[in-house]
C-alpha cells in the first residue's frame, strides 16, 4: 500500500514535471533553442505567485493566473529581444547566451526578493483526505488536476488548432513550413510564450509544496533537460511520459533508498538513455541533431 | 612574428618576477587562482577550441581531482605530490569513461551529457557522507614542506612557493598544449572540429582522437582541482558546481578559443573581472551575467582576435 | 588485362522499403578509369557511400584487393587505400590550404604521444615528410601559391581542386570522385580532366560519378550505368553511347523533366 502511495505522490509531482518538460521540448524541438533559462521561468512563476498571493493578498487562483501571465509576458520580451536577433547564430552561442540569461535572472531575483527562502502558505485547507489507506493533501490534488488540464489543453492545441498544426509543421521541416506561408516569427513567439507559461504554471503549482528561493530554477532546469532527452526531443507524449516516470522514480527512490539521492534519479536515467537510446523513448526525427 | 616572440618572453619574465614585485597576499592569492584557472581553461580549450566539442560539465573532472587528492591526504597521508598524480589519473579515467559513454553524441546531446555527469557527481559528493562528509566538506587539506637542510625550508603553505609551483605546472601544460597542437594529433583534433566525415574519409579515426583529447582534458582539469584543494585547504561538493564549468568555458571563449594564448588571457580576465565588479555590490553577478551574454554574442572569437583586428584597423588608418 | 582490384558483388542497399542500390555487381581493374553514370537518384552516390563504409545496412560483398570491406569503418577503408571526394564542397574551412593537405596525410603519420611531447627524431622526420608531401601535392594540383589562404576563402573552382588535393594526400590506390566537375565552367572542367589523367598516370585507379557526358566519354576506359538502383549497362564508351537501355533511361529523364 505504501508503494501505491509513493507512486501516486510521484505521479502528482510528475505531472508538474511534465509541464516543465513539455514547454522545454516544444522550444527545443520547434525553435532549436536549448533554453537554459527555462528553470528560471519556473522560479519566476513561483516568485510571482508569492508576490501576488502572499504579499499583495490577491485571491490564490487569480494570483496563479497573474503569475503565469506575467512570466509569459517576460518570455515574450526575451524571445523578441534576445532569441530573435540570435536566430542565425550557432546553437552553442544561443545555449551559452541562455545560460548567461539564466544567471542574470537568478541574480535579479535575488536582488528583488532577497535570497531568503520564502514559503507560500497553503490557501487550501491542510486537512488530508483519505481514500482507503491512501492520503491526499488538497494542494497536491490541485497540482494533479491543473497539470492534467494544462496537458490536455496543450495536446488539443497542438492537434486541433491551426496554430498547433503550424507548430508541428515547423517542427518537422522549417523550410517547407515557411515556404508554405507559415509565419515563422509568430510560431516562434507563440511557442516560447507557451513553453515558459507551462514552466511558470509548474512553478505556481509546486511553490506552496516546496520552498521558494532564487536557485530553485537550477534543479528544475536540469530535470527538465533530463525529461526532454529521456522522452525524446520535440515529443509531446515523450515529455509527459518522462515527466511522470521521473516523478514516480524519484518518489520510489526517496521512499525505498534514500531521499538525498532523489535528485540523482533524473540524471542517472538521463545518462542511461543517452548511452543506449539517445533519441529518447519517443524520439522523432526532427531537424535537430 | 617577431613581436609575438617578444611579448611571450616579456610575459614569461613578468610572471617569474611577479611575486618579487607584488608580495601583497591579495595579489598573490589572485595570481594563484588565475594559475589554477589557466589549467582549467587550457583543458577546455583542447576540447572546445581545437576539437570543437563543448563541455559544460568539466567541473566533474575538477571536482574529482580535488576530492581524490584531498581524500588521499586526509585518509592515507599521501602528500600533495602523490595526490596530484593520482588525481590526474583518476580524472583521466573518468574522462575515458565519459568519452566511452558519450562517443555517439554530438552537439547539444554531448553538452547535456557532460552536465549530467557533473551533477551526478555533485549529488554523490553531497550524499556519500561517510566518504566526503557531505555538504560539510573536507577540511585541513595540507601542503608539503621541503626541507633543504642548510638552505632552509620551502613551505608550500606560503603563497610565494605555491605560486611558483603553479607557474611551473602552467608552463608545462602550456608547453604540452603547444606540442600537441603542432603535431598530427593536433591536426586530427582540428579535423574533427572542421569536418568529421571528411576526416574519416582520409583515414582519421575520429573516435580514437576524441577519446584521447577527453582523457588529456580531463586529466588537466583534475590536476587543477587537486592544486585548488591543497591551496584553499577546504573543499565541498561545490567544486562540482555548474558555475565552475560555465566560467571555464567563458574564459576560453572570451580569451580566444582554438588559440594557444587564449585560455591564459581568458583566465586572467575572468578571474579578475568578478573582483573588479565588486564595485556593483549585490548586483555584481547580475552584471557579470550580462557581460557573459555580451561576450558570447559579440565576441565569440575572443578578445584577442578583436583587439588585433582593432589594432590592424588603426594601423591602416594611421598609414593612410 | 589488369587484375581486378575492386569487386562489387550483388550489392543491395535499402532505405526503409526502397532499394536505392539493387543487386549491383561490377569490377574495376587496376589503373582503370571507370565512370558510374545514371539519371538522378540512380544510386550512384549511395554506391560510393557503401564502398567507403558510411552505410550500416548493406548486403552483398565489396572486395578490395581481396579484402572484404563491408562492416569496416570509413577510416579503416581509407587506410586500405580507398579515398573519396564529395559532391558538395567538403574541406576543412577555417584552416589554411596547406593545413588542409597536411591534415589529410594523417594516415601515413606514425608518431606517438611520447614522440610529440619530447620532439623526438621520429616526430621531426614525420613533420618534415608531411610538409614535403603537402608541397608536392600543392604543386601537382597547382595551388602552391595559395597555400596560406583559408580553405573557405578560395573561389569555388579552386576549392574543388583542394578537395582533390585532400584526397591525394591520403595516398589512395583507388580514388572515388563524386561529380568532380559539378559547378565548374568549361575551362575548369578541362583542367579537372587533365588532373584526373595525371592522377591515373601516377598509378591510381579511379571510379568516377559524373553527369558531364563530354567529360565521361572523353576520359573513361569503361562506363557502368545505373538506373533506379539497378545496373542496366556496362562497357566501353562507344558501346554505352549506342546502348538502347541507356538512351531510354536518359530520355525518360528528359521526358520527365519536359513534362514539368
Amino acid at each position: 500500500m505504501v508503494f501505491i502511495q509513493y507512486v501516486i505522490n510521484g505521479l502528482i509531482i510528475g505531472g508538474a514535471y511534465a509541464l516543465i518538460g513539455i514547454g522545454l521540448t516544444l522550444i527545443f524541438g520547434i525553435m532549436n533553442v536549448v533554453n537554459f533559462a527555462h528553470g528560471e521561468m519556473y522560479m519566476l512563476g513561483a516568485y510571482f505567485l508569492f508576490t501576488f498571493f502572499t504579499k499583495m493578498e490577491i485571491n490564490f487562483f487569480l494570483s496563479m493566473l497573474l503569475a503565469i501571465l506575467s512570466v509569459m509576458g517576460i518570455g515574450y520580451l526575451f524571445e523578441k529581444g534576445i532569441l530573435k536577433p540570435l536566430r542565425r547564430k550557432s546553437i552553442d552561442t544561443v545555449m551559452l547566451s541562455m545560460i548567461g540569461l539564466s544567471l542574470f535572472i537568478q541574480n535579479i531575483a535575488m536582488l528583488i526578493w532577497t535570497p531568503i527562502p520564502e514559503s507560500i502558505k497553503n490557501p487550501l485547507p491542510m486537512k488530508t483526505f483519505t481514500l482507503g489507506e491512501l492520503y491526499f493533501l488538497p494542494q497536491r490534488i490541485l497540482v494533479i488536476c491543473v497539470a492534467l488540464l494544462l496537458v490536455l489543453f496543450t495536446h488539443l492545441l497542438l492537434r486541433r488548432t491551426k496554430m498547433g498544426k503550424a507548430m508541428r509543421a515547423t517542427f518537422q521541416d522549417l523550410e517547407a513550413a515557411s515556404l508554405m506561408g507559415i509565419r515563422i516569427d509568430r510560431i516562434y513567439s507563440f511557442t516560447f510564450v507557451l513553453g515558459v507559461g507551462l514552466a511558470a504554471a509548474a512553478g505556481t503549482l509546486l511553490a506552496p509544496i516546496f520552498t521558494v528561493h532564487p536557485y530553485i530554477g537550477n534543479l528544475a532546469n536540469l530535470k527538465a533537460f533530463a525529461i526532454v532527452i529521456i522522452g525524446g526531443l520535440g515529443s509531446f507524449s515523450g515529455a509527459v511520459t518522462a515527466g511522470l516516470l521521473l516523478g514516480v522514480f524519484e518518489s520510489l527512490g526517496a521512499g525505498y533508498v534514500s531521499s538525498g539521492y532523489q535528485d540523482a534519479v533524473g540524471f542517472i536515467l538521463l545518462i542511461i538513455i543517452l548511452i543506449f537510446r539517445p533519441k529518447g523513448l519517443f524520439g522523432k526525427i526532427g531537424q535537430t541533431r | 612574428m617577431k613581436t609575438d616572440r617578444i611579448i611571450t618572453i616579456l610575459c614569461l619574465v613578468g610572471a617569474i618576477v611577479y611575486p618579487l614585485v607584488l608580495r601583497d597576499p591579495y595579489y598573490m592569492h589572485m595570481a594563484i587562482l588565475v594559475g589554477i584557472y589557466v589549467l582549467l581553461a587550457i583543458s577546455i580549450n583542447l576540447l572546445l577550441g581545437y576539437t570543437g566539442q563543448l563541455s559544460l560539465g568539466h567541473a566533474a573532472f575538477f571536482g574529482v581531482g580535488a576530492y581524490v587528492s584531498s581524500l588521499l591526504y586526509l585518509n592515507m597521508k599521501i602528500e600533495m605530490w602523490g595526490g596530484m598524480i593520482l588525481a590526474l589519473f583518476a580524472s583521466g579515467l573518468l574522462g575515458y569513461i565519459a568519452a566511452k559513454l558519450a562517443f555517439k553524441l554530438r552537439g547539444a546531446y554531448f553538452v547535456i551529457m557532460t552536465i549530467g555527469i557533473a551533477e551526478v557527481l555533485k549529488l554523490v559528493g553531497l550524499n556519500w557522507v561517510d566518504l566526503t562528509k557531505g555538504p560539510m566538506g573536507l577540511t585541513d587539506i595540507g601542503v608539503p614542506r621541503i626541507d633543504l637542510g642548510g638552505l632552509g625550508v620551502i613551505d608550500f603553505a606560503n603563497k610565494v612557493p605555491y605560486y611558483y609551483l603553479i607557474l611551473l605546472i602552467v608552463l608545462l601544460c602550456f608547453f604540452f598544449q603547444y606540442r600537441l597542437v603542432h603535431s598530427s594529433f593536433g591536426r586530427a583534433f582540428i579535423s574533427i572540429r572542421e569536418n568529421e566525415d571528411l576526416a574519416e574519409s582520409v583515414g582519421i579515426n575520429c573516435y580514437k582522437y576524441l577519446v584521447i583529447v577527453v582523457i588529456i582534458s580531463a586529466s588537466m582539469a583534475g590536476l587543477a582541482g587537486a592544486l585548488y584543494a591543497h591551496y584553499v585547504s577546504f573543499i565541498d561538493p561545490g567544486v562540482f558546481g555548474f558555475f565552475i564549468s560555465v566560467n571555464a568555458v567563458v574564459m576560453v571563449i572570451g580569451g580566444g578559443q582554438g588559440t594557444l594564448v587564449g585560455p591564459i588571457l581568458g583566465a586572467i580576465l575572468f578571474t579578475l573581472i568578478p573582483e573588479w565588479l565588486r564595485f556593483f555590490g549585490n548586483a555584481r553577478m547580475a552584471v557579470y551575467a550580462l557581460l557573459v551574454i555580451f561576450i558570447v554574442i559579440f565576441m565569440p572569437k575572443g578578445i584577442l582576435h578583436y583587439t588585433k583586428w582593432l589594432l590592424r584597423l588603426s594601423r591602416r588608418e594611421a598609414n593612410e | 588485362m589488369n587484375e581486378a582490384i575492386l569487386c562489387i558483388d550483388h550489392l543491395t542497399v535499402r532505405f526503409g522499403g526502397l532499394a536505392a542500390v539493387n543487386d549491383v555487381s561490377f569490377t574495376i581493374s587496376r589503373n582503370e578509369i571507370v565512370s558510374l553514370i545514371g539519371p538522378n537518384g540512380a544510386g550512384k552516390t549511395t554506391t560510393f557511400n557503401a564502398v567507403t563504409g558510411f552505410l550500416k545496412r548493406i548486403s552483398g560483398s565489396i572486395r578490395f584487393e581481396g579484402e572484404e570491406l563491408v562492416s569496416l569503418k570509413p577510416h579503416q577503408i581509407a587506410r586500405k587505400g580507398i579515398v573519396r571526394t564529395y559532391q558538395i564542397t567538403s574541406l576543412f574551412p577555417s584552416i589554411s590550404v596547406l593545413e588542409n593537405i597536411r591534415t589529410a596525410h594523417h594516415a601515413k603519420e606514425h608518431e606517438t604521444l611520447f614522440d610529440v611531447l619530447f620532439n623526438t627524431r621520429r616526430k621531426r622526420q614525420t613533420e618534415a615528410m608531411t610538409l614535403k608531401k603537402a608541397h608536392e601535392i600543392l604543386d601537382f594540383i597547382g595551388l602552391r601559391e595559395k597555400e596560406k589562404l583559408l580553405g573557405s576563402n578560395l573561389p569555388y573552382g579552386e576549392q574543388r581542386l583542394l578537395e582533390m588535393g585532400i584526397a591525394l594526400a591520403a595516398e589512395p590506390r583507388l580514388l572515388l570522385l563524386d561529380e568532380p566537375s559539378a559547378g565548374l565552367n568549361d575551362t575548369e572542367t578541362q583542367r579537372m580532366k587533365e588532373l584526373i589523367r595525371k592522377i591515373r598516370e601516377q598509378g591510381v585507379t579511379i571510379l568516377l560519378v559524373e553527369h558531364d557526358m563530354k567529360l565521361v566519354m572523353g576520359i573513361s576506359d569503361r562506363i557502368v550505368v545505373l538506373n533506379f538502383g539497378k545496373k542496366i549497362a556496362e562497357g566501353a564508351p562507344e558501346e554505352i553511347r549506342k546502348d538502347p537501355e541507356v538512351i531510354k533511361a536518359y530520355l525518360g529523364e528528359r521526358r520527365r523533366d519536359a513534362k514539368r
